[in-house]
């Protein structure tokens, strides 16, 4: 990231001229001043006096087909909000692996399809899924790990969630397996668990970008 | 009819400040996602049978959703900005003077901390454009100062969420029963 960040440099105008500091995802490398970020996003904000590009540092994603994802990045949360979290989903999931604390820093859909860089749009998915060629299995298909659970809203039929698949777990010897996967809940924390264990309900459809017959 | 204002203004903003709203609202995937799950809480519904039992009560909301915009700063996020979320949600669907103004600011923010609502704003201006007919007309007549929906029934009926979410000590008006 720094060094993409140091490809992109270039001279602010003298009248911007900001004082850049780091955010607090960590995913920002501290620049000299009168830095430009190049294709970040030009969101600034006045934290104690100072300009401040924090969390604007917008990666550009482009499909296989070369369209682009919109990506936002969104402030982090203070470390008292982030503990409710987990508090709460190991009361409600306690068989659930917890992977990694809460973060802002990306969110389910960025997991599945943009190495966790940002928040991937939900309205962006159907792009993605067009271009990487992504479709749902086939009748009879089994999932394998790598393939995608994509979870979406009963009304709305818009994209709510959607996990990696990690392996196919049976709950019991001899019965039918289940995608056991890794996803991340909105703002909170990522975790391992059985597809119809989560928050999101127990309506979702494995999508695979194998071609058909491998 | 004795028609009274139902809950106190304190006890729901603690419920849109509480932990509880804030990590419901955490499992959305993005702004879109979290206008859909405001919507459709619990909490949000308090709010806008609040907000549509009287202009004074709409009133006090957008005067708080003003303060919180205007408090809410820095690069961090807080169980604040839901609660800002909420209100602009339901006030967007309310015709009181300034929301609009309200709702162009956060739009037009760059302020960091306000990423959200500001997102969430520019989700209810689309939608409020759209639809009319949610809008909430308030008014002092016919209703005796409460608001009803456009094009609907008024809002004080029998409903669920009237019994859970009744302020203790308010006596039972039996809007809940049946």
């Amino acid at each position: 990231m720094l060094g993409a960040a140091r490809e992109l440099e270039r001279e602010i105008p003298s009248h911007q001229n900001p004082v850049v500091v780091a955010g607090q995802t960590g995913m920002l490398p501290v620049l000299a001043p009168g830095t430009f970020l190049g294709q970040a996003s030009e969101r600034y904000a006045t934290v104690q006096g100072r300009v401040c590009v924090g969390m604007s540092f917008s990666p550009v994603i482009q499909t296989r087909m070369g369209r682009e994802i919109m990506i936002d990045v969104l402030p982090e949360e203070p470390a008292h909000v982030q503990e409710k979290y987990h508090r709460r989903y190991c009361r409600e999931f306690p068989e659930n692996t917890l992977r990694r604390g809460p973060t802002c820093a990306y969110n389910c859909f960025a997991l599945a399809f943009a190495c966790r860089r940002g928040w991937v749009a939900a309205e962006s998915v159907d792009t993605i899924l067009e271009d990487d060629g992504y479709r749902p299995l086939a009748l009879g298909e089994e999932a394998l790990p790598g393939d995608v659970v994509i979870y979406r809203d009963g009304d709305t039929d818009e994209f709510e969630h959607v996990g990696v698949i990690l392996e196919m777990r049976s709950l019991s010897p001899g019965s039918k397996p289940f995608p056991y996967v890794v996803s991340k809940w909105g703002y909170g924390p990522e975790y391992l668990h059985m597809a119809a264990r989560s928050p999101y309900g127990t309506d979702f459809t494995v999508y695979t970008e194998r071609p058909r017959g491998q | 009819m004795g028609r009274k204002t139902i809950w106190s203004w304190p006890h729901i903003k603690g419920l849109l400040e509480s932990g509880d709203f804030y990590c419901d609202m955490s499992l959305a995937s993005g702004p879109r996602s979290l206008y859909r799950r405001i919507t459709r809480h619990p909490y949000f519904r308090a709010l806008l049978h609040f907000v549509t039992v009287s202009p004074e009560n709409a009133r006090h909301v957008l005067s708080y959703a003003r303060d919180l915009a205007g408090s809410i700063t820095g690069s961090a996020r807080s169980e604040k900005d839901i609660a800002l979320c909420s209100c602009v949600v339901v006030l967007s669907q309310t015709a009181i003077p300034g929301v609009d103004g309200l709702l162009r600011y956060l739009r037009t923010t760059s302020a960091l901390a306000l990423r959200l609502p500001s997102a969430v704003a520019s989700i209810c201006w689309d939608t409020s454009a759209s639809t009319t007919q949610v809008r909430v007309v308030l008014s002092s007549e016919p209703q005796q100062g409460y608001a009803v929906l456009k094009g609907d029934q008024p809002r004080l009926q029998r409903n669920d969420f009237y019994s859970i979410f009744r302020d203790p000590g308010t006596p039972d008006l039996g809007l809940a029963a049946g």
